[in-house]
């Protein structure tokens, strides 16, 4: 049947499949074991534990299997099959899936650095992408895997993706061996562009095509808006901060992170920042306002609001009720996800009171209880049960975000009830219609559950999904991506991950036409409100935790400077109301608990005003560096004139005493990213 | 039960890996762990072939194997021999592929990309790559009768017969799916 004939579908058959990873099948070969032996434990006793799953396949023929007269009915089924059947399945075996994979003898060029035996290509440290030739221009030209980039501990000066010319046209072929000596060979480097510095620093163009699997919201940036025409701004605010543990990632490996992942704020926000604490829970946060140059643009300025939730004493906070809903499913056996999940969870563990509560629900691959309510002082037997996790197990139904709400509500406690799922993209958590599973996350949001998410790993993470699940939970969405980000999400802000102060936070900001001509709020894309919705107690905005810090950057244009033409025929004499403000804040918050917001007002005078950049304080400058950083990366139309040089020596100059080191982190960030894009000479 | 594995196996000289199979999934009806374990071992490479050839995404290929062999597992029981043992497992893996596209995620997601980057995969001729990314977008995108039956008749190289059976249609149904198909891709083809 696979005559010869001129027909395009023929290539189907072609297609060389990549092998499965060997940790993958094993766990699968381990959850179908463990299945089978349920299946077979079951068949004795009289009831299965609620899947409904197994139930339903269990034909009503298998119970007279037992019945030696219906036995018959064997015999005759297995002859037909034979006779009918076998030959075609011998067919199958000699032509598909089952044969070795060998299928298309085309040419194959081995490069010599993916040679096993070679020292680079050690276990873990041979990380290999095959990239798309930056060829974006030309839609029709989706190239062949041209350059490859292999990296390695070992030499680690190897980064660098192998100039086109050096390589003929198809790209090597990697050998199944090597696949076998690393099993993640396959899942790490799924995305990004590669960038070397002498190779593709001109050709290499942000729209080429991102062979990732990692899914992003896209969104419009803030457009420059004119103060005359629409003064108000409004905006909830955002602590998440998995946009800058994604574009880390991103960049320590060698490449540049899609623009849609950037989000600006989330990179400002992820930085603590050393803005006055509040002085007690009823007014959790105050403003710190300041107005200071722009270093991208001399005529303009930034106005920084900065906000730090109340932090309040260990012993007023009340306990915890946690429950973990776990993503175990194939894809999740790899060291970056499930393994750095363990460890994480034991950092977290140390951290919780005797009095909170712990209970773990597993999902896909294994799925049921994993851990009834357990107070946090039983480490050992929480520990053990985490251990226990893996890609096997047994498989009692699908419904593990139901389960996980429903340990929820029982052991709910005054003090903080919610469901962390940490998954790595898999959200097949027994709701299919992502709408209604948005609905119900919110729906239990009410009833005092929230929900935050811990993503893992790369090349498969849906990130939208993953923020509108926790804004819809009122939670926070976190990007593991190593050991380092687990402490700082778990242990250092583990306060402001749990005890939220303050809930529906939204700002709004009104500017006065009369000194500031335009205004650009730069970041929180997602995260914009109408100028209604600010009054509105229904409408749902972002919460704060205890001891985050919250920065909110508006680039604004004094009156006279602005870029925009004033209207021939309008109303060009804006009033100023006789006042000296540059702008009115005005925040709103719910308390914990609460439905009725409080409101904090302060106007933005002309105190706050610093000539120099240098003289705002190093949070100011610190801030407005980490947003030309994201400006820069994301290929912005504002603020990119700026070269990394300057982005640099502001970051350092603002480094302050950096004790946690995430700023000298920074400064090492946009040195990666300087050099993946350099600066147009 | 021995007199039927005789039977069997000289019923399929030609064949015994299949023969194998049968018996295999005999033991294991009979509660045999370890014949399981070695069936589902030898059908693993081939329900994740298949995976990802319908979904065109390692990660996602994994997830639903893992799910076919945990369903395999307790549900062989209920297999009947009235059709072939590779065709029931076939049909499960499709039913799963299509419960997890159904439920919307990742589907399509990069796909080209993928067909394109998966390290592991052999580097075709750069022409044959995006003609061959094309066809195979092209063909994921169709609707879910005309994508199974043509990568069942090419992707999987099966016959039409085959096909229908997995399928539960008539042959000739497969046909016209297939027909149907090149008719939706005619501009791209």
């Amino acid at each position: 049947m696979t005559d010869h004939r001129p027909d395009p579908f023929e290539n189907l058959g072609n297609t060389a499949v990549p092998p499965p990873r060997a940790g993958a099948k094993a766990a699968a070969l381990a959850a179908a074991r463990a299945a089978f032996a349920e299946t077979e434990a079951k068949k004795t006793a009289s009831e299965t534990q609620g899947s409904d799953r197994r139930r339903r396949h269990m034909s009503i023929t298998s119970i007279f299997k037992g019945f030696s007269i219906m036995d018959m009915r064997i015999p005759v089924g297995t002859a037909a099959v034979a006779l009918l059947l076998l030959p075609l399945g011998y067919q199958l075996y000699s032509t598909t899936a089952m044969t070795s994979v060998n299928p298309v003898p085309r040419p194959q060029i081995s490069a010599p650095a993916t040679d096993p035996g070679s020292a680079r290509a050690r276990n873990e440290v041979a990380e290999i992408a095959v990239q798309q030739a930056p060829a974006a221009a030309d839609s029709d030209a989706i190239a062949a895997p041209e350059p490859m980039l292999l990296e390695s501990e070992a030499a680690p000066e190897m980064r660098m993706a192998v100039p086109p010319s050096t390589m003929p046209a198809p790209a090597p072929a990697i050998t199944q061996s090597l696949s076998a000596v690393q099993n993640e060979a396959y899942g790490a480097p799924a995305g990004g562009l590669a960038k070397q510095q002498s190779v593709f620093a001109d050709e290499a163009s942000r729209m080429a095509p991102q062979p990732s699997g990692d899914q992003f919201t896209s969104f419009d940036e803030q457009r420059l808006k004119i103060a005359a025409e629409e003064p108000v701004s409004t905006f909830s605010i955002d602590v998440d901060t998995a946009s800058y543990s994604y574009v880390r990632r991103m960049l320590e490996d060698g490449y540049l992170p899609e623009p849609d992942a950037v989000r600006i704020e989330e990179l400002i926000n992820y930085f603590p920042y050393d803005y006055p604490a509040a002085p007690s829970a009823t007014v959790p946060f105050q403003p710190t306002l300041k107005v200071f140059p722009t270093p991208w643009n001399a005529k303009t300025q930034i106005l920084s609001i900065g906000i730090r939730g109340y932090e309040p004493p260990a012993e007023a906070i009340a306990p915890s009720n946690l429950v973990f809903l776990i993503d175990t499913s194939g894809s999740m056996d790899e060291p970056d996800k499930l393994p750095l999940l363990k460890r994480s969870f034991a950092l977290l563990l140390d951290q919780l009171s005797d009095d909170d509560t712990v209970s773990i629900v597993a999902y896909a691959g294994s799925a049921g209880v994993v851990l009834d309510p357990t107070k946090a002082n039983e480490k050992a037997k929480i520990l053990s049960a985490l251990d226990e996790l893996g890609a096997g197990g047994s498989t009692a139904g699908a419904d593990g975000i139901e389960l996980a709400y429903r340990l929820a509500e029982e052991g709910k406690t005054s003090g903080t009830n919610r469901v962390i799922l940490a998954t790595d993209g898999d959200f097949n958590v027994g709701i299919d219609d992502p709408d209604a599973l948005k609905q119900f996350i919110a729906k239990k949001r009410q009833s005092g559950i929230s929900l935050s998410v811990l993503g893992f790993g790369r090349g498969n993470l849906d990130d939208a999904t993953m923020q509108a699940l926790a804004q819809n939970g009122n939670g926070n969405a976190s990007y593991i991506s190593n050991f380092a980000e687990a402490k700082k999400v778990l242990v250092e802000e583990v306060g402001g991950t749990l005890h939220t102060i303050a809930q529906d936070v939204k700002i709004q900001v009104e500017f006065n036409p009369a000194l500031v001509s335009e205004y650009r709020l730069i970041g929180y894309e997602t995260r914009h409100l109408e100028r209604e919705d600010f009054n509105n107690d229904a409408v749902d905005a972002g919460d704060i935790g205890a001891g985050h810090t919250v920065t909110a950057l508006y680039e604004i244009t004094p009156a006279g400077s602005g870029q925009v033409d004033p209207l021939r025929y309008g109303n060009s004499e804006a009033t100023t109301g006789g006042s000296d403000e540059i702008a009115f804040l005005k925040m709103r918050y719910k308390l914990p608990g609460e439905s009725v917001s409080q409101l904090i007002e302060q106007p933005v005078t002309p105190e706050v005003t610093y000539d120099d950049i240098a003289a705002a304080g190093i949070d100011a400058q610190f801030a407005t560096a980490v947003a030309a950083f994201g400006q820069k990366l994301k290929g912005s139309v504002y603020g990119t004139d700026m070269t990394w040089a300057e982005i640099l020596a502001l970051a350092k100059a603002s480094r302050g005493t950096d004790e946690s080191g995430y700023r000298a982190e920074f400064i090492r960030l946009v040195q990666d990213a300087a050099m993946l894009e350099p600066d147009a000479k | 039960m021995q007199a039927r594995l005789v039977g069997l196996t000289a019923a399929s000289i030609s064949d015994p890996m299949a023969a194998l199979t049968e018996a295999l999934v005999r033991r294991a009806q009979n509660g045999d762990a370890e014949a399981f374990a070695e069936l589902i071992e030898d059908q693993y490479e081939r329900i994740y072939r298949t995976a990802w050839r319908w979904c065109g995404n390692g990660h996602d290929a994994e997830d639903i194997a893992q799910d076919v062999c945990v369903r395999l597992g307790a549900a062989l029981k209920s297999f009947d021999g009235r059709s072939a043992f590779s065709s029931w497992v076939y049909r499960i893996t499709l039913n799963m592929v299509r419960d997890w596209q159904r439920a919307g995620r990742r589907r399509g997601a990069h796909v080209d990309a993928y067909a394109e980057i998966v390290p592991t995969e052999e580097p075709p001729a750069q022409e044959d790559a995006a003609t061959s990314s094309q066809l195979w977008s092209a063909v994921r995108t169709l609707p879910e009768k005309q994508r199974d039956a043509v990568l069942l008749v090419y992707a999987e190289e099966l016959s039409h017969a085959k096909a229908a059976e997995i399928m539960g249609i008539k042959e000739a149904t497969v046909s016209f799916h297939v027909h149907e198909a090149r008719k939706t891709l005619r501009g791209l083809l």
